[in-house]
């Protein structure tokens, strides 16, 4: 599955308004979640299906009947991926936020193309309003979280697809 | 140059490298942000810098908040390298601390924090605390403390704008030789004048509870994103994070707004 597919799919339970969508292969999980309520694009979180490489990157780098997983390079963790999949954790405890306040915009959406330096996210502790940056240029292909949803430190918020 | 004044009348400070006085802004942050920008584009090296504004037109709290402006309040802005490892999170609540100690002593007041750094007199808001921060894909990184303090204003004033649970230094009852012209944003800056990372290295519960508007077993509420929960203070962690004693057992708060304590 490309991500051409996966936007497929999100834009799919979008329009439909569906309150989620799951698919599951050998070697991989993906779950579409909608939004309904907030009026936002839906969320796409993608789970591990295999228990004993709990600290890889967000799609198994073995995954031989998954399309997906020729995306990943897998690399130590912390180093980021070169090709791939590159995922943008937590760097503290908090609240998530995709804007920068209940009115606005949010920063980015899935499909998004955006570049190094571009605001992700917020995730606040104790009123400290700590801007998440992408650190490569790429394509949003995933965001984990819901909106106001507390974080812990390194979990999961982003993935992008380098460009 | 005929026409330019200092408003500071050309005093130094020991830390702080630049003053930029501005008579009016919409936000001191967003101006202390985009300076940062230019700084670390231009020259990589942040220099401790502070924004000042008479007036703030569209200032902000957490999540967008407006921060509804006085005549005479003072916005100030200051940018700080961003400490590093467990102190970056501990940031807000030390300015808060160091806030907190600081007003007291230069106003002859005692003023107290509400979770995690509003700045209470007589548990109402004499003035408030906003960071945003930023690391880069490097781990360095560099945040802005905003500050917004009432300095003119009295009950019935503030009664009359609809700010029951505002306060500002003149209702708070501060000698009028301590407002007048720059003199209170010359203490505030006095303040500043320090690395707030490392104001007050003691340890949070402590410092915390030293200026704390809460005190153990206070019933309160939180709100976050439409969620509440309600408990009893249990102080802060060594992070500054809230201790509240629930039914479901104590739970630690990193966001929320104390709405009732």
């Amino acid at each position: 599955m490309n991500v051409k597919e996966i936007k497929e799919l999100v834009e799919l339970v979008s329009r439909r308004g569906l309150a989620g969508l799951e698919i599951e292969r050998a070697g991989f999980r993906l779950r579409i979640e909608g939004a309904p309520a907030q009026r936002a694009a839906p969320v796409f979180t993608q789970a591990l299906a295999d228990p004993a490489t709990p600290e890889a990157p967000a799609l198994p780098p073995a995954a031989p009947a998954a399309a997906v997983a020729q995306h990943v390079s897998p690399g130590p963790p912390g180093s980021g991926e070169r090709e791939g999949f590159h995922v943008i954790t937590a760097p503290i405890v908090g609240t998530f936020y995709r804007a920068a306040n209940p009115d606005a915009e949010p920063f980015v959406k899935v499909g998004d193309v955006v570049e190094k330096g571009k605001t992700l996210c917020i995730v606040e502790a104790m009123k400290l309003m700590n801007e998440i940056e992408a650190d490569i240029s790429g394509t949003v292909v995933a965001i984990y979280p819901q909106n106001a949803q507390p974080v812990e430190f390194g979990e999961k918020l982003f993935a992008i697809q380098q460009r | 140059m005929s026409g330019v004044t200092d408003p500071l009348e050309g005093r130094s400070f020991s830390h702080i490298e630049n003053v930029i006085y501005l008579p009016s802004t919409p936000s001191t942050n967003d101006v202390a942000k985009a300076i940062v920008e230019k700084m670390l584009a231009e020259t990589e090296d942040l220099r401790p810098t502070i924004i000042v504004a008479r007036e703030q037109t569209t200032g902000h709290g957490r999540m967008g908040r407006s921060w509804t402006p006085l005549p005479e309040a003072l916005a100030v802005s200051v940018i700080v390298p961003w400490p590093e490892g467990p102190e970056r999170v501990r940031l807000p609540v030390r300015a808060g601390i160091a806030l907190a100690r600081g007003l007291s002593r230069a106003f002859a007041l005692e003023v107290r924090l509400k979770w995690p750094n509003d700045l209470l007199v007589n548990r109402r808001k004499l003035g408030g605390i906003l960071v945003e921060a930023r690391a880069n894909d490097e781990g360095e990184g560099w945040a802005v403390v905003g500050v917004g303090l009432n300095v003119r204003g009295t009950r019935k004033d503030l009664d009359s704008r609809g700010l029951r649970d505002a306060t500002s230094l003149e209702d708070a009852g501060v000698a009028s030789t301590k407002l007048a012209g720059v003199a209170p944003l010359s203490a505030l800056l006095d303040i500043l004048d320090a690395p707030l990372g490392e104001a007050g290295k003691d340890p949070l519960p402590e410092a915390f509870a030293a200026v704390s508007a809460h005190g153990p077993g206070d019933a309160m509420s939180v709100m976050d994103a439409g969620r509440s929960v309600s408990g009893v203070f249990r102080g802060v962690t060594s992070d500054g994070a809230l201790r509240l004693s629930t039914r479901r057992g104590e739970e630690t708060i990193v966001s929320g707004d104390v709405v009732l304590f």
